[in-house]
This record gives structure tokens, sequence and C-alpha cells, in this order.
């Protein structure tokens, strides 16, 4: 009887890790390939602006376009390919995105549709006088999920005697692409190094029994405290940078997570994070839902 | 007697270990911005040390890459240097750095090199003035692609 239970438990071993093994049609035997970010070449607008119209406008649409095709080629001439903006413009106006009802902009459904992690604005100003015309030219990235400005840069083109907008533009974007490109990427090595930003809310539900400020547990702590104590402890490297707190809700602005899984050098998804902040309540008898919204994790206490 | 040959042992030894640990050897930085001709390329006036021409000149050149590889060039699109932690990376790499420096694989990325100036004899040694133009785009694909600096992204 004792060994068809020893055999019955090796069985169902097995058959779990096979449900968990990979696939052999696609084993790399071992070979990680990082995941990289994605990057979208905005153009500048102010609020209310329409993108359609700024790209189309007879006089200043061309100078917008050779502006974003320029800082594409950029990031082409390091091997990095970006999204494309018209083809995500066009994606969301066909989606019905910008109905005459919607209240969101223009900007935030674009990077939002685009699933971009960066997305990199590009502001164009052609100044005409007698002197000549000179083409000004700012660079600025953004971090979607947290909106912290990675890098900015900006250049002009000098004045010249000619009306050659293209030219002007590429002159003063060449100038300072190298630059923006080593700064970005100093960014870049510092997300490998300390960790990728997530911005992380826990929230209570309409119905929920208890708030942050119950006691949890047998040591008297209330939720708010074991849920600080927890996040210091298993945020990456111990960065976790609490924004607010109250008894409806604890908001993390900045909390680090590896880009790799340290035990198993895979790539690490946001999920698995919001896995172990489950598990965690879960632990403590709090059940909880957990969202992910781009680079964000919301977590709902039931 | 034994005490004393033991500590002389102990001495040489941990000596010996010194000298084998990986060491930066403080170079010049005299390399100053010259012009940009085309994207990728840069031209600099490097001034090299050496005890008769041909010294001062290789020493000349080597210099400008290291500058543009470990210190980069404020004002120039180099502004932050392609290898961003020197010691780290020689100490991870020395084989390709020995092959780089002392083995002139450098010159694969150098345009041109001209002597701008005439020997100078100074304290002991000589000087030299060299403007040299470098490929630094195609220098920092051969960096990616033996792993010395990443590539563009984590």
């Amino acid at each position: 009887m004792k060994s068809k239970i020893i055999l019955l438990l090796t069985l169902f071993n097995i058959w779990g890790y096979s449900l968990l093994a990979q696939n052999a049609s696609t084993n790399s035997g071992g070979a990680v390939n990082q995941i990289q970010p994605s990057i979208i070449v905005i153009p500048f607008k102010t609020k209310g602006q329409n993108y359609r119209q700024l790209l189309e406008d007879p006089n200043t649409g061309f100078q917008k376009r050779i502006a974003i095709s320029r800082v594409k080629e950029a990031f082409d001439s390091r091997g990095f390919t970006t999204y494309d903006f018209l083809a995500e413009l066009k994606k969301s106006e066909s989606a019905g995105a910008f109905t005459a009802s919607s209240q969101t902009d223009e900007k935030d459904v674009i990077i939002k549709n685009s699933g971009a992690d960066i997305y990199v604005e590009v502001d164009i100003n052609v100044d005409k006088g007698n002197s000549g015309t000179d083409v000004k030219i700012i660079l600025q990235a953004y971090e979607t999920a947290t909106g912290r400005s990675l890098t900015n840069k900006d250049n002009s083109s000098q004045r010249y005697y000619t009306d050659d907008i293209a030219k002007l533009a590429g002159k003063a974007i060449d100038g300072m692409k190298e630059d923006f490109l080593n700064v970005l990427q100093a960014k870049f090595t510092d997300i490998v190094n300390n960790g990728r930003s997530l911005y992380l809310e826990f929230v209570l539900d309409p119905e929920a029994k208890l708030n942050f400020q119950s006691e949890v547990g047998t040591d008297g702590d209330l939720l708010s405290e074991v849920i600080m104590d927890w996040m210091a402890k298993n945020a990456y490297k111990n960065y976790a940078k609490k924004g607010g707190s109250t008894a409806l809700k604890i908001v993390y602005d900045d909390v680090r997570i590896p880009l790799k899984d340290q035990a198993t050098g895979l790539n690490y998804e946001v999920e698995a994070y919001g896995r172990l902040i489950r598990k965690f309540l879960r632990g403590l008898n709090v059940n909880a839902v957990i969202e992910y919204p781009r680079g964000q994790i919301i977590v709902t206490v039931k | 007697m034994k005490f004393i040959k033991l500590v002389i042992v102990l001495m040489i030894t941990s000596l010996g270990l010194i000298q084998c640990s990986p060491k930066l050897v403080p170079y010049s930085a005299e390399v100053n911005f010259l012009f940009k001709e085309a994207q990728g390329t840069i031209g600099v006036k490097s001034i090299g040390y050496g005890k008769n021409q041909a010294a001062a000149v290789l020493d000349a050149q080597k210099t400008a890459f290291k500058v543009i590889m470990f210190k980069g060039i404020p004002g120039t699109e180099l502004n932050i240097p392609l290898i961003e932690n020197e010691s780290e990376a020689r100490s991870k790499n020395g084989e390709y750095f020995k092959n780089f420096f002392d083995g002139g694989n450098f010159k694969s990325y150098m345009m041109s090199s001209n002597e701008s100036s005439n020997l100078i004899k100074i304290k002991g040694t000589n000087k030299i003035s060299v403007n040299v133009k470098i490929n630094y785009n195609s220098l920092r694909k051969d960096l990616e692609q033996n792993r010395i600096i990443r590539k563009f992204g984590y």
C-alpha cells in the first residue's frame, strides 16, 4: 500500500513538472534574451490640439513629420526600432478612441494603446528673420508608467539663409542625438543596476470589511504597517518610495523590481511581483484582486 | 630563523599578488575636439610622449582612444564616454584591451593620423601633437559585439 502511494506521488510530481517544463520546440538551452523597452516618438502638442491636424497642416506639418522621422532614424542607427507614431495614430482613430464625448487627451490614448514603456516628445520651432532661418528642436523622454522625465535636450540649427526646414531640423537633431541617446542609455544602465520602476497602489473595495488602519495578524500591527514592512523588505534593493497613506489608500510612487529573476535568471514580469503581494496578503487572511495597467500594480483589498 | 623565513616568503607572495592585480596606469587627457565631418566620426588633437617620434605618435593615438572610451570629451557628441566604468571593464576584459591597445587593434578604428607639430624635447622625453580621426560608430559596435558595453536598451 505504502509503495503504491509513493509511486502515485512520484507520477503526480512528474506530471506537475511536465506542465511547467519548457517545450522542446521553444527551448533555447538556457539562453535568456532581455525584454527591451518599447519606445514611441511623438510630436509635441498643447492640450486640445489635434495630432492629425498638427501633422497635416500645410505650413508646419512637414516640419513636424521630418523631426519625428529624424529622431526615429537616430534610434535606428543604434539598432533599436521604435513604434511608428502615424501607425499608432491610425490604429487609435480606427478603433474610435477619439470620440467627441471622450474626455481623454489624444496623447494619453496613443501612448496607452501603443503599449510603449517610454515616449519621446519632439518639439520644433522655426524662426524666420532678416538674418536667416533658425530651427530649434527640443527632445524629451519620459517613462510612461511613472511620467518620470528620463532626459531632455535641445539644440539649434543656427541661422542660415535657406527655407529648407527639413535640412535645418536634421542639422539641429544631428547635433544632439548622440548625446540624447547616450544619456538615455545611462538611464537604462541605472534600470539594469537598480531595477525597473513601478507605480503601486493599494486601494479598498467599496465593500471591504477592513481598512488600512485595521489590525491584522497577532502582533497588533496595522495593515498599513505590515504592508510598509513587507514592501521595504521585498522591493528590489529595498527601494520602495511611499507617496502617501490614508485609511483608504496607500500609494507607492516608485517601487523597484528587478529586470531578471534573481534566482532563475529569467525575465521578471510585473505579474510575478503582483503574485508575491497577493500571497503575502493571503497569509494575513486578506483577500485582494490585483490589476496590471501598463507599468503599474493596483491592489484592491476585498 | 624559521619564523623569519616564513615572514619573507609571505612578504614575497603578497608582493607578487599585488603585482598581479589589475592596475589603472594614469594617462594624459590632453585630447581636444577638432572637427566632426560625418556622423559617427570625430577628429581630435591628441598629445603624445615618447623616447622618439614613433613612440610619441603611438602614445598620442592611444591616448585619443583612451579618452574617447573612458573619459568622454565635453561639448561633443561623446560627452559621455563609450565605456562607463573603466576599472570594471578593464578587469573583466583584460584580454580585449591588451589586444586593443598593445596589439594595435585600435588602428582599425583610426581613419587618419597626422602629426600637427614637430617633436619637442622636454624633460627626459619628447612630446608631439597628432590629429587623429576616429570612427567611433564602428568602435561602439565592436564594443557591443564583444560585450564590453551593452547594446542600446536594457
